[in-house]
């Protein structure tokens, strides 16, 4: 029972990389279809479809960078209020990751049919799936700040 | 650093010199022809339209060509080739190599003739193929399939939609009909089908085909009078020919490189005529004159009207316009700073007349957001050394520089804000001081404290700081929205609507500083002053803050009173700046903590640049091989997605927290007539 704290600490960084990973993942996937679309009818619109396409990876960055500071934080017999603050502290960017990367794929999908359309539109279409990032961001800020608190 | 006053400009020549001038005009690339001309009463527009059809007939004619031989030779268009200038050309060399466009047309022609060949060769082939592998499985069968019997017999080809052997065809066929009477081979069987040959006597073939149908038995459909091993030998030969085809083909396309630079200028020259003829069109002529006007910028005018009067037998009359109008094109000059911002304003809209072109001011902010993002002294490096080479290995003309300068202008301040955080490719100098063996802080940096600060002991105070620079940002967007105002007569309402706001960005400091901050800043002696200055100032900016807040309120009806509005106007402005404290509390809260982000990013660079250091170190317990390799494909991916991560911010942060508060955009861009060539520029000739 003495190492309970440090198995919540590490649940909360696999939490981190997991979720966020699995948003990320779907996100990227969403983009992807789109992307080779665009890409089958004009092949030189591949670097703009491909920043659109890398944008929802970054929560699993996100996820990943949050896990990692949280194994930093892990020491032998940590006390088990420690690990469940380490565990809670992973929350936000676990689950923000993973919703806000789904849905900033499906943002940036519909952006891949604009830069089809109206190749000039790409930067347009960048902001408004970067938008839907400002949630994952603000919830790694937290998560950040938590891992501090709780470490 | 500004946007150019425009004015009218109108041309008036002979009718011999029109093309000469249209010509000269085009080559100066300052004029932007207006869409349509008056026609007077003395004056008609020319149709050209049917050449600019047949022009541009001929100009995808060469735009296929050249994707051709692009295709099939490995020619130019590396990503640094795209660096490279365009080849200068004087009139002179121009007139000489517009003699040739005749011939190269005739290349481009044959050269889409040949990949037509290789295209239908390639149909031709994959035909064949289908068929072969239809008749692959009569491939034993030394008859023709179309081989009916003999005198006395009736012969059956086909196949049953089953894999059968020669007793379970018989069973099936006797199983039908008792009757039936007949001999089966079986030429070959998979798991789809069988392919048989049944032989019966002629007076009982009725019987017998009864017998085979019920069986499950289908004639071929392709029958033919060869045997099949023929038909394979035939369609083989077919498919060698094809790819002969193909080869000599793509030989004689190959053979075409040498034409690429004819081809590449035939494509210039046809761009250039091609907008030539669309703008004569618009031209206004009548028997022995012709008139063209449109916009100039102001700076140019009287240079052009010089050399258009010296060297034709013109008049040109310039006049002012009204340069607040919507309707005048908007041109934009800037230095060599400014224009490396030029292209991420025009994303997000070209200004208009009514803004201040805010390319110039934002340099500071963004390179300064960029580098704090991005933040590794290695990547930064890399990013400048890379500009560097680009920059000095080519003469780089304005718009490729002013991209070129932007990469380094963020690898500065990169390299800059990662050297301030110490991280050089995350902690790479860490892992070289100990010979891979371990991360201690053993490295000459760290032990001599070459830095200003780690960003992961100090999360709260960074946090801080991307929070001040947030509010100064935000302020210098206020002050440029003031400014506007004011330039637009609007002084008295600017300083009601803005001033209020800068004092609650002022006076949010102190709260931002205990309530976020949480006594962070005084936890360390180095920013200890900061906090004591703050808390010290505290109760003036509480002030400040109230202030403001109470402006906010009362601003608008202010404004309506010297206005001179109704009462109830006045009211209805109170009732509007409640509204409006409400909006600028939660806007610019979420303004503001919108900068953590530079925090968020900040810190992704480098711990995932340590993560894959201590990745390349650990396995090989100190392996430089491995650690190497590991780290050149690690670093280049974290770089890569790094470099995005930080453009797409900055951008954001640019876009909806800067430009939001004064820019407005949406101008109609200035599209001088000009030589849009791709592969030289014409050389200034007297």
């Amino acid at each position: 029972m003495e190492n309970l704290g440090v198995v919540f600490a590490i649940l909360g960084a696999a939490f981190a990389a997991l979720f966020a990973g699995i948003g990320s993942a779907k996100g990227v996937g969403v983009v992807g279809k789109s992307a080779a679309g665009v890409i089958t009818e004009d092949p030189s619109k591949f670097g703009r479809v491909l920043i659109l396409e890398i944008l929802p990876g970054t929560q699993g960055l996100y996820g990943f960078l949050a896990a990692f500071l949280i194994m930093n934080n892990i020491s032998a017999g940590m006390p088990l209020s420690q690990g469940l603050g380490l565990f809670a502290a992973s929350l936000p960017i676990a689950f923000a990751g993973l919703i806000s990367a789904i849905h900033q794929g499906r943002v940036a999908a519909a952006g891949c049919g604009l830069v089809a359309k109206r190749p000039e539109g790409s930067g347009q279409a960048i902001i408004l799936a970067a938008m839907v990032e400002t949630y994952a961001v603000l919830a790694l800020l937290i998560t950040i700040l938590l891992i501090g608190r709780a470490a | 650093m500004a946007i150019l006053n425009m004015k009218r400009i109108e041309i008036l020549g002979l009718q011999k010199d029109r093309k000469k001038i249209i010509e000269f005009v085009q080559r100066q690339g300052c004029v932007q022809l207006d869409e349509m001309q008056e026609e007077g009463q003395h004056f008609t527009n020319l149709p050209t339209q049917q050449t600019v059809t047949q022009l541009e007939r001929y100009e995808s004619t060469v735009d296929s060509a050249l994707e051709v031989l692009n295709r099939y030779t490995s020619g130019k268009g590396g990503l640094l080739d795209s660096f490279a200038p365009r080849e200068e050309m004087s009139m002179t060399e121009y007139l000489e190599k517009s003699k040739k466009v005749d011939e190269t047309l005739g290349k481009c022609k044959q050269l889409n003739a040949l990949y037509k060949k290789i295209q239908d060769s390639k149909v031709e082939i994959a035909r064949a193929e289908t068929a072969i592998d239809q008749v692959r499985p009569w491939e034993t069968l030394d008859i023709p399939s179309s081989f009916k019997g003999t005198a006395d017999t009736q012969a059956f080809i086909g196949t049953i939609a089953e894999p059968l052997d020669r007793e379970g065809v018989l069973t099936r066929i006797v199983e039908a009909d008792p009757e039936a009477q007949g001999e089966v081979e079986v030429v070959s069987a998979d798991k789809n089908q069988t392919c048989l040959v049944a032989i019966c006597h002629k007076d009982n073939a009725k019987t017998f085909e009864q017998a085979l149908r019920t069986a499950g038995f289908v004639a071929v459909s392709d029958a033919t009078k060869h045997p099949p091993k023929v038909r394979i030998e035939r369609l083989t030969k077919q498919i060698e020919q094809c790819n002969a085809d193909i080869a000599e083909a793509e030989e004689a396309i190959k053979s075409y490189d040498d034409s690429r630079d004819d081809i590449a200028f035939l494509k210039d020259y046809l761009t250039l005529r091609t907008d030539k003829y669309k703008v004569l069109d618009k031209v206004s002529v009548d028997d022995s004159v012709f008139v063209i006007s449109g916009y100039i910028p102001e700076t140019k005018a009287e240079g052009l009207k010089n050399k258009l009067e010296s060297k034709f037998d013109t008049a040109v009359n310039l006049s002012d316009v009204d340069n607040t109008s919507d309707e005048v094109p908007v041109a934009v000059h800037n230095n060599k700073l400014g224009m490396t911002m030029e292209s991420i304003t025009n994303m997000y809209a070209f200004p208009s007349h009514k803004d201040i072109d805010p390319s110039f001011i934002m340099t500071t902010f963004y390179y300064l957001l960029f580098g704090l993002m991005l933040g590794d002294a290695g990547y930064g490096l890399v990013m400048t050394f890379l500009c560097l080479f680009v920059k000095f290995k080519y003469k780089l003309e304005p718009r490729k520089r002013a991209t070129v300068n932007y990469g380094l202008g963020c690898g500065l301040s990169t390299t800059f804000w990662g050297a301030m955080q110490n991280s050089w490719f995350g902690d790479l100098p860490k892992w070289i001081a100990n010979g891979l063996k371990s991360n201690d802080p053993t490295d000459f940096i760290s032990t001599h404290h070459l830095y200003w600060f780690d960003p992961l002991q100090n999360t709260t105070r960074f946090l801080l700081l991307c929070f001040f620079i947030g509010i100064l940002h935000l302020i210098l967007a206020n002050c440029i929205n003031l400014y506007k105002m004011s330039k637009q007569g609007m002084a008295f309402e600017g300083f009601f609507e803005v001033v209020p706001i800068l004092l609650i960005l002022v006076g949010i400091i102190p709260v931002i500083n205990s309530y976020i901050g949480g006594g962070a800043l005084a936890e360390i002696p180095s920013t200890k002053p900061i906090d004591n200055m703050i808390n010290a100032a505290a109760p003036v900016l509480y002030i400040l803050l109230i202030i403001g807040a109470i402006g906010v309120v009362v601003g608008p009806a202010i404004v309506r009173i010297k206005q001179k509005s109704s009462v109830g106007k006045v009211l209805g402005g109170l009732g509007g700046g409640l509204y409006g404290l409400y909006n600028a509390a939660s806007g610019y809260l979420g303004d503001i903590l919108s900068y953590a982000r530079l925090l968020a990013l900040g810190l992704c660079t480098g711990v995932i640049a340590s993560v894959i250091n201590q990745l390349g170190a650990t396995p090989g317990g100190g392996n430089w091989f491995l650690f190497i390799i590991i780290f050149i494909i690690g670093h280049t991916i974290n770089l890569g997605i790094n470099l995005i991560g930080a453009y797409v911010h900055t951008n954001r942060l640019q876009y909806v927290e800067f430009f939001s508060k004064f820019y407005e955009g949406g101008g109609n861009p200035f599209t001088p007539l000009s030589a849009q060539s791709q592969s030289f520029v014409f050389k200034e000739e007297n």
